[in-house]
């Protein structure tokens, strides 16, 4: 039995990932399984879907822990989640490395581990959505299923879209294919299965975000003794910083951050809290004066997202 | 009266909703209830509805609430919390319990207008006292937008869906307020998430009613509506300001406006703004805004005749003392039952 692990965040596309690949395996004669695992999450929240392939009935049915391919939607995941757990030393994963190009952060781990620069091929055939790309990647390192049977699986899959969507979506399943071929070829003849990068070392705040496991379900906690989950992650690129000297100190921005994610100090606006800030542009938006702007993600700035105004003169 | 700087210091002397919840980018609800939990003094309990704020904010083993909390299902809330109500007066009787608490229940408009209906209405009538926030983003959000009864006409839904069939829900929305305003209770109002002063003022006068309080008030929901998130205050604010909805609030069975909008915009800025009425927009739809902005028309003509009704009674001495309205502390209370925590946090816990 083959088993595949997406993990995405949700609007990424995981779900649909991981259909397209069921329904082209099952072109190729297979059974399959194909289903996605989320919480009450929203757009943005890490979420995680599941392929399975084997030449018999399938009959179980529980989520996929032991996977042999693991596919990574969002480079920022990784540093986020243990996303090779289970992940035997004959399997592999697939990151997309989005925006990060070589500077993507892959895991240590004994099988083969691949980049593909999703994002980069999705904007190139035309869609925003790096998950069509991944898909033929895959399917590529697999040997299986056929690009024909996976563009097929495009236009089953996604039948409710617009025609010219789905153009863009089979392109963007060829290039993904075309890079997976080509980059088995250069693992071969290297043969090498080690990865490039170290492995990463969890950000403190993670650590401390996902805290004391609780004893069992139902037991009584302090109000505020527990720890909460980070949401910094969700941003898509874009972050906010503060001239602080533009700042009038309305705290407008602390009023309708949904994230809690302004600092606040007594009553005085200090700047953000990027482990929970989730990129929704509203403090940009209610700021009468545009002392908050939206900056890269990549952008360094001071402590809270401070940024010192260059002079003109 | 608390400004936003008072807020904003008294929620951080005593925490009680904070971050790292999985509610979506540039949703209209945190702001909501952050509003209404740091313009309360005193210790606070919160009974939870099923909703978009239940689910997202306590995603096992997390919580993002630092106060007592409980969560029920979308139909009970309101006699769920009739109960914590009698219970409270029950260990206050016994000498168990000194402190003042306030009773705040939060529920989305699916679990108010629709599901909790009943529940509400009969501790409504019953006369508990708790102060009951309908978060309204008019629509099941959480469930994957379905429509509502607080779903507005014309609005695409996943269960109206606009297409060649339909123009989206055919049906006008519930007016929850005039529902519970039949109630007869001291203090019910509307208020919307992008005028938090007045949204504090009011939760203020609910936190004086001696009874029970009922706020209705608007959220914004980017995935449900479809906008970007950074528009979020931006569509609130334009409902406001349109007049589809307006600010009221009924004291004792008078009706005012607490907001008017020195001119009403028209409705189209609001709807074009919005991906779940971007039908409405095609060529042979003009019927269809002439009956929302119609719509619209009347009911602000109905509130302002009312406003107009009731202004000798809000000149009166007896409207005079809703005008009090309690100041913030500015150091640290002791929260609801804190013996009690006390007890469990001595009792080691079975890893």
């Amino acid at each position: 039995m083959l088993e595949i692990r997406f993990h995405g965040r949700g609007g990424q596309g995981a779900k649909t990932a991981s259909q397209l690949l069921a329904v082209a395996f099952l072109e190729a004669g297979r059974f399959v399984q194909a289903f996605p695992e989320y919480g009450p999450e929203r757009t943005g929240a890490p979420m995680m879907a599941y392929t399975r392939v084997d030449e018999r009935p399938i009959r179980l049915h529980a989520a996929i822990s032991e996977p042999d391919v693991v596919v990574v939607l969002d480079p920022s995941l990784v540093l986020e989640q243990n996303v090779t757990e289970g992940l035997g030393s004959q399997g592999f994963l697939v990151v997309n490395s989005g925006g990060l190009g070589s500077r993507v952060i892959l895991p240590d781990i004994e099988g083969i581990v691949l980049a593909v620069p999703a994002d980069e091929l999705a904007e190139k055939s035309g869609t925003r959505h790096a998950n069509t790309v991944m898909a033929g990647a895959v399917a590529a390192l697999l040997g299986e299923p056929s690009l024909e049977q996976l563009l097929g699986a495009v236009d089953d899959v996604l039948a409710r879209l617009p025609e010219s969507l789905r153009l863009h979506n089979r392109q963007s399943v060829q290039e993904g294919y075309t890079y997976g071929v080509n980059a088995l070829r250069t693992l071969d003849a290297s043969s090498a299965k080690k990865p490039v990068h170290p492995a990463p070392q969890p950000a403190r705040d993670t650590q401390a975000a996902h805290g004391p496991k609780l004893g069992r379900a139902g037991a009584l906690i302090r109000p505020g003794d527990y720890p909460v989950p980070l949401t910094g992650g969700w941003r898509m690129g874009k972050k906010p910083a503060v001239f602080l000297n533009r700042c009038v100190n309305c705290l407008l921005c602390w009023q309708f951050c949904p994230d809690g994610a302004v600092v606040v100090d007594g009553t005085t606006f200090l700047g953000f809290d990027y482990a929970y800030c989730k990129g929704c542009e509203i403090c940009d938006a209610v700021c009468p004066t545009k002392a908050v702007v939206m900056i890269d993600e990549e952008s360094p700035v001071g402590s809270l997202g401070q940024l010192k105004e260059v002079s003109a003169s | 009266m608390a400004n936003i700087k008072e807020m904003a210091a008294h929620s951080q002397i005593d925490p009680r909703f904070g971050s790292g919840h999985s509610l979506c980018r540039g949703c209209g609800i945190p702001s909501i209830v952050r509003t209404v939990l740091s313009s309360i003094p005193g210790p606070v309990a919160v009974i939870n509805a099923t909703s978009c704020l239940e689910v997202a904010t306590t995603r096992y083993p997390f919580t993002a609430w630092k106060i007592p909390w409980m969560h029920v299902a979308f139909e009970n809330s309101a006699a769920v919390a009739s109960g914590v109500e009698a219970a409270y007066h029950a260990l206050k009787a016994r000498g168990e319990l000194s402190e003042p608490m306030t009773l705040v229940v939060f529920a989305g408009d699916g679990g108010t207008y629709d599901i909790g209906l009943q529940a509400l209405s009969g501790a409504l009538e019953r006369g508990h006292r708790f102060i009951y926030v309908c978060y309204d983003n008019e629509a099941y959000m959480n469930t994957g937008i379905q429509r509502s009864s607080a779903t507005p006409f014309g609005a695409s839904t996943t269960t109206s869906p606009a297409g060649r069939a339909a123009m989206g829900k055919p049906e006008p929305r519930k007016n929850i307020v005039e529902i519970v305003a039949a109630h007869r209770i001291p203090y019910v109002a509307q208020a919307a998430m992008s005028h938090w002063q007045d949204l504090s003022n009011k939760v203020q006068r609910a936190y004086h009613a001696e009874g029970p309080a009922f706020l209705n008030v608007l959220s914004a929901c980017p995935p449900g509506w479809g906008h970007e998130p950074r528009d979020a205050v931006r569509v609130v604010r334009l409902a406001v300001d349109s007049g589809y909805w307006p600010l009221v609030e009924v004291i004792e069975g008078h009706w005012r406006l607490s907001y008017r909008p020195s001119e009403r915009v028209p409705v189209m800025q609001w709807l074009t703004l919005q991906g779940r009425f971007r039908h409405l927009f095609q060529p042979d739809q003009e019927e269809a805004l002439e009956k929302i902005q119609t719509i619209i028309d009347d009911e602000w003509e109905r509130m302002t005749q009312r406003d107009a009704q009731s202004a000798s009674w809000f000149a009166s001495e007896q409207a005079r003392r809703w005008e009090v309205l309690p100041t913030l502390p500015d150091s640290w209370e002791p929260r609801l039952g804190e013996p009690m925590w006390e007890h469990f946090r001595k009792t080691p816990n079975p890893a």
